[in-house]
């Protein structure tokens, strides 16, 4: 005998529109277990109909229809799909809205000037053996009379034994034709704690061009971005544990490690990302464009300032690429992205 | 008439060795009556018991000397109102003595390792002590030039000369001596060449409190590429900023060699985290966009504060414990740097450009931030120019 369901239950904070859920009826005085790809049909405020369509065998048809109506405590254990083409599938609402503004930003203002992508298929989109990781990495070069390199989108998910992991980046690299800061946003959210690094990297030693400081970091008024993220509440610096990271960010980066604070559920980091992190990045992916758009001049030592790219670049594909992928997808998909990483962007490394 | 009265005052906390300049007794209890005593000053502290000075004072009485033998006897209450006065040549004079141990401690290790390398100082009495009009703010700034390679010449010079003269020896010995010398002061003057050494302190009342900030500062010539020596210990009231840091030479992202010589492989990381750890510390982000770019990636920048125990008595714990252990490893791990790690420099000029910028625009904007406003222009023009000109290398 069958019978068809309907409940309503609350959904846990950090779900996104697609999701399985196997749920848990309780009813009368026992409890039944229902596991099954069910849909949300529909969202309402913070509560949720959940359908679940039929075949629940139930003895006694008296009891099904009692089940409905005291089908009142569902418990969702909500498991994530990423769907093809879905940019950031795995972080939430919140984080999505994030990164697709700033991705909608750059198209906006660079798609003018960059190739289109010629990123094989399983870069674009790659999964680990045993499925629990899964990323994408996107890699645009700039046109030759453009003054970028490349732009690079690229989003990881795993589940780790301590929880999952989400990190999603956006790099923006320059060519020597222009002294202006390169792009870096990156978004790393694992459990209740986010870090975000969001800079424009200098092209130069800051120590020796006072000029070039006060061009691109003092007159822009950087700083005010970051106090933003230092005033935030449950904020705190992060202090990457390399080196290399600390010398090569300018001295407005942002660089900060956000907690969910004592509220349950997340809820606190879900409303920092909207209220902190999402005007914080728009506005230093703005002020970036228009230091790229406005502020920037022909550089004077190009060996120098490719010397220099070029450190950041290996850095970036030794260190980063190279120390994290081999673990999370294993050694032959670190190697083609490393390559794609290599070959994709205008100025080869 | 006068009488010596002498009593036990306990110390308040804070307080130096030094002077009393205003010593007030304020009930003196006698027989049973209680008389207030107004004393002027120069007052000393003969000896220190425990946390009681025995003050040794002289009044005027009125009254008979019997009388004055009594109040003698029977002197137990007196508030010491310590006024500071900073004596010639004490060290750090308004500091706490567990900040005064720190500086004290950096300074003796700074001055047994560097010292033969070091001329005396030229800096002009008006700049090695100076105060303010109003006498709200007090300060003091050392510098030492280091020896340039022709002083050291100079000096093995008078050396050969002088063991010429007094041993008597031949000439093929003299030759062997003259040689041997030379070899050694080229290692010791020849490469490891200092450009100053700037010692200074500055102490100032202000509305909102007492500001001290002490600092000891080494900078290098070009002639080895080993980091500067920057430590910086600015106490306002319960909070206190800890800036110490081995001041890179070179551009971190484009030598990648000189950022492991120098940072990763002694460690220096460890040193900051002791800082990261302490309790009721939290990073220190500087005002100025400069100083964050001149600093290392391991650089302690650190704000420590009183935490909830009274009298900030936690923060010279913290002192202490903390801050004193942190900045002796930072210094020892400078000086291991300079002595061993150092290698000429093969871009002179590149490296003379860039230390420039860092005294102009880091020390001198640190230095000239505040004492215009604490001291006026007289004193805060003298300093800097003292600054300027006390280096090896003049700016």
């Amino acid at each position: 005998m069958e019978a068809i369901l309907t409940a309503s239950a609350v959904i846990p904070s950090a779900v996104h529109d697609r999701t399985t859920i196997s749920c848990r009826i309780q009813r009368w005085n026992r409890g039944v277990c229902v596991s099954r790809g069910t849909e949300c049909l529909e969202v309402v405020g913070f509560r949720e109909k959940v359908c679940l369509p039929s075949r629940i065998s139930v003895r006694r048809c008296g009891l099904a229809r009692a089940v409905v109506h005291r089908a009142g405590i569902v418990n969702l254990t909500v498991g994530r799909v990423a769907e093809e083409g879905t940019p950031f599938p795995f972080l939430s609402n919140a984080g999505r809205k994030v990164m697709t503004n700033v991705s909608t930003i750059l198209e906006k203002e660079l798609s003018p000037l960059l190739q289109h992508s010629k990123i094989p298929d399983d870069v674009r989109h790659f999964k680990s053996e045993d499925g629990t990781a899964e990323g994408s990495v996107v890699i645009r070069a700039g046109k030759d009379s453009s003054q970028i390199d490349f732009v690079l989108e690229s989003w990881l998910h795993a589940t780790l034994p301590f929880g999952t992991l989400d990190i999603a980046t956006f790099a923006v690299m320059l060519g020597p034709e222009t002294d202006s800061p390169h792009f870096l946003f990156e978004f790393i959210q694992s459990g209740p704690s986010l870090v975000v690094v969001l800079d424009h990297l200098p092209r130069k030693d800051l120590v020796l061009d006072t000029d070039y400081r006060q061009r691109f970091y003092e007159a822009p008024g950087l700083d005010e971005i970051r106090k933003r993220f230092e005033e935030a509440p449950n904020s705190k610096p992060y202090i990457s544990s390399v080196l290399f990271i600390r010398s090569v960010v300018s001295p407005t980066a942002v660089l900060y490690k956000l907690n969910a604070g004592t509220q349950v559920d997340g809820g606190g980091l879900e409303e920092q990302i909207e209220t902190v992190v999402y005007p914080g990045s728009q506005k230093m992916i703005e002020a970036w464009i228009e230091s790229f758009l406005t502020r920037g001049s022909s550089v004077s030592n190009v060996e120098d300032t490719l010397r220099r790219d070029k450190k950041i670049k290996t850095f970036a594909i030794e260190v980063d690429l190279a120390a994290n992928l081999p673990r999370l997808f294993g050694q032959s998909i670190a190697d083609r992205i490393v390559e794609a990483f290599r070959t994709e962007g205008r100025i080869k490394v | 008439m006068e009488a010596c009265l002498a009593a036990n005052a306990a110390i308040p906390s804070g307080a130096i060795h030094g002077r009393i300049t205003r010593a007030r007794i304020c009930h003196i209890e006698r027989r049973n009556r209680r008389t207030a005593v107004y004393v002027g000053h120069g007052t000393e502290f003969p000896e220190l018991v425990g946390f009681s000075v025995r003050v040794h004072l002289q009044i005027a009485l009125r009254r008979k000397s019997e009388f004055a033998r009594t109040v003698f006897c029977r002197a137990p209450f007196i508030n010491v109102t310590v006024g500071r006065e900073a004596e010639s040549g004490t060290r750090f004079p308004f500091l706490s003595n567990a900040g005064r141990k720190v500086m004290t401690n950096v300074s003796a290790i700074v001055e047994n390792e560097l010292c033969p390398l070091l001329q005396d100082t030229k800096t002009p009495d008006d700049v090695r002590y100076f105060k303010s009009e109003d006498g709200n703010a007090e300060g003091s700034t050392v510098i030492r030039a280091g020896k340039d390679s022709f002083q050291a010449e100079h000096e093995l010079v008078k050396l050969i000369a002088w063991t010429v003269v007094t041993e008597e020896v031949t000439l093929v010995e003299c030759l062997k001596l003259c040689s041997l010398l030379a070899e050694r002061w080229d290692v010791s003057c020849g490469v490891l060449q200092i450009d100053f050494v700037l010692e200074s302190w500055l102490h100032a009342k202000l509305p909102s409190g007492t500001l001290d900030i002490a600092t000891i500062v080494v900078m290098l010539g070009p002639e080895t590429d080993s980091p500067h020596f920057l430590f910086e210990f600015i106490q306002s009231g319960p909070s206190l900023v800890v800036v110490l840091d081995h001041v890179p030479r070179k551009d971190l992202v484009l030598d990648t060699d000189y950022q492991q010589r120098f940072y990763e492989a002694p460690g220096l990381d460890e040193i900051r985290k002791l800082f990261e750890e302490a309790p009721n510390s939290k990073p220190y982000i500087s005002p100025t966009l400069f100083v964050r770019s001149i600093v290392s990636p391991t650089a302690v920048l650190y704000k420590l504060n009183a935490g909830t125990q009274v009298d900030g008595g936690g923060l010279e714990e913290q002192i202490e414990t903390v801050v004193y252990s942190g900045s002796q490893k930072m210094t020892e791990a400078w000086i291991e740097s300079f002595l061993t790690r150092g290698s000429s420099g093969c871009n002179l000029e590149d490296t003379l450009k860039r230390d420039n910028k860092i005294k102009t625009f880091g020390f001198e904007v640190d230095l000239s931030a505040n004492l215009p406003r604490l001291f006026g222009k007289n004193i805060a023009d003298r300093v800097v120019e003292a600054f300027r000109t006390g280096g090896r290398i003049k700016v």
